[in-house]
């Protein structure tokens, strides 16, 4: 545990400059659409997809950004340890390789859960904002959906779900992609592209396999839901399934990176 | 035993890097490794090292296939500079230090005085011949069984070499530790050198007993590190 904290450490403080500059895009994003929404009237609010993408655009740009710069990011501390030859140190060190790889995950997911955190909750601000509104003036909007009038502890926990799945998903493509790219000793990129490609091919396979991504189309709760007329009841499954595979694709990286990743 | 090579091939895309080497190594022996650059020797001390594998054949220390058991007691210092330029040199001794039960701190910071390195300084504002003495400051702050140094003087500044040797001949545990050194500065290191082998194109051609080889062949090991090259 103590080496793996060494490493953990190493990896925040060997990009720390980057992390950084994420995580403050993300608050001041997130600050400047916060505000936007703040001085939202009922006059102004127009319908509720208007309101989506002009007045909370800056969140949901931010959302895009973290979320599309995690897969990046972990890739990126690979690449720097490889390029700066600093590899020959880690690969020398009394422990296993898959100790390395999960402290680069844990400093990323780190980045991620801080950055997931400013971000949902300026998305529920903006939601309990907008609830308001649409309440005030009589709530008629056919556009409104569930995430608008979920009670706070809910909303909480559904976008945690999606985004921890999330992470899991992505993380465990980009550590087989790397898994893959560092077992071979040739046309290192080409393996990359290529392994990533086949991830995620072969996930959307098996996830349609398992329904996931039809079920997607509709908001998926992990319990039975009813607001007004809407009623839901769906299971966990979906997120399983995805967390599954991203453990599998972490496996398959990780056994590569191990076994078969040399100098 | 502690290093037990047996029939070791290695192929890189392209190339042959090693052509079925063998050779044993007792402990508190030390092993010079010469050979012109291509001769195959980094590729023989990163197996060692556990950096990468044989294509054929077994390596073992301590009796034991390399791997991360093994690797608890060698110390490596690689033709490269493998130290992170945004630590401080403390930064990095510390760092390692978690890693190696036995690390003794105190004498890190008396190599380091004993080397000339700021702890303060970054890593990355170090010259090469100061990140060469780091490396020595690394390898000898704690007491590993085995010491593989890959060309630990090459491109590295007189002084810098002088006080490398100098730690080399009074950190090494003479009859306890064992090291595997190659180099083609062999005057520098000549006298330290134990026993010798001779790598040509990925095979061994010439080895034995530094002093028998000197008494029978009347030549120094200068001079058959030329005679094995040409």
């Amino acid at each position: 545990m103590k080496s793996f904290f060494a490493l953990y450490v190493k990896e925040l403080k060997a990009n720390k400059t980057l992390f950084l500059f994420l995580l403050l895009l993300i608050v001041g994003m997130n600050i400047y659409g916060l505000m936007k929404v703040a001085n939202v009237s009922q006059e102004q609010l127009g319908t509720i997809i208007k309101f989506r993408l002009l007045v909370m655009s800056p969140i949901n740009l931010a959302k895009s950004i973290l979320v599309l710069s995690l897969p990046f990011l972990l890739a990126h501390t690979f690449n720097s340890e490889w390029r700066s030859e600093t590899h020959y140190q880690m690969f020398t060190l009394p422990i296993s390789r898959y100790k390395v790889i999960l402290a680069k995950i844990a400093a990323v997911a780190s980045v991620g859960f801080v950055g997931g955190e400013i971000v949902i909750g300026s998305v529920y601000l903006s939601m309990a904002k907008i609830a308001d509104l649409v309440l005030e003036g009589g709530g008629g909007s056919i556009f409104i959906l569930i995430g608008e009038l979920m009670p706070f502890f809910d909303f909480v926990l559904i976008a945690h779900l999606l985004f921890v799945t999330y992470m899991i998903f992505i993380f465990g493509i980009v550590t087989g992609m790397e898994g893959v790219k560092y077992s071979v000793k040739r046309y290192r990129r080409l393996a990359a592209v290529a392994s990533f490609v086949v991830f995620l091919f072969f996930s959307f396979f098996t996830l349609q396999g398992l329904g996931v991504f039809t079920s997607f189309l509709m908001p998926m709760l992990p319990f039975s839901y009813n607001i007004g007329f809407i009623s839901m009841e769906t299971s966990v499954m979906p997120y399983l399934s995805i967390i599954l595979t991203g453990i599998i694709f972490m496996i398959i990286g990780l056994a590569m990176y191990e076994k078969r990743a040399e100098i | 035993m502690m290093i037990d090579v047996r029939d070791v091939w290695k192929r890189y895309p392209g190339a042959w890097a090693l052509r079925g080497v063998s050779f044993q190594v007792e402990r508190g022996r030390v092993q010079g490794v010469l050979g012109e650059n291509g001769s195959g020797k980094s590729t023989l001390f990163r197996i060692l090292a556990g950096l990468t594998r044989p294509s054929r054949g077994s390596a073992e220390v301590m009796g034991q296939a390399v791997s991360v058991k093994t690797r608890q007691h060698v110390a490596y210092l690689a033709e490269i500079n493998p130290f992170y330029d945004w630590m401080k040199v403390m930064e990095q001794v510390e760092f390692l230090a978690r890693f190696y039960p036995m690390w003794d701190m105190d004498k890190a910071r008396s190599l380091l005085s004993f080397m000339g390195l700021d702890g303060d300084k970054k890593v990355g504002a170090l010259s090469r011949g100061q990140k060469g003495r780091l490396k020595v400051v690394c390898a000898f702050s704690w007491p590993s069984d085995l010491v593989l140094m890959d060309e630990p003087l090459s491109g590295i500044d007189p002084p810098s070499r002088k006080r490398i040797v100098e730690a080399l001949f009074s950190e090494f545990r003479f009859g306890e530790q064992t090291i595997l050194i190659s180099t083609h500065l062999v005057h520098e290191v000549g006298e330290f050198i134990e026993d010798v082998m001779f790598m040509k194109e990925g095979e061994i051609a010439l080895s034995g007993n530094a002093d028998a080889l000197r008494e029978e062949r009347g030549e120094s090991l200068s001079e058959m590190f030329e005679m094995v090259a040409m």
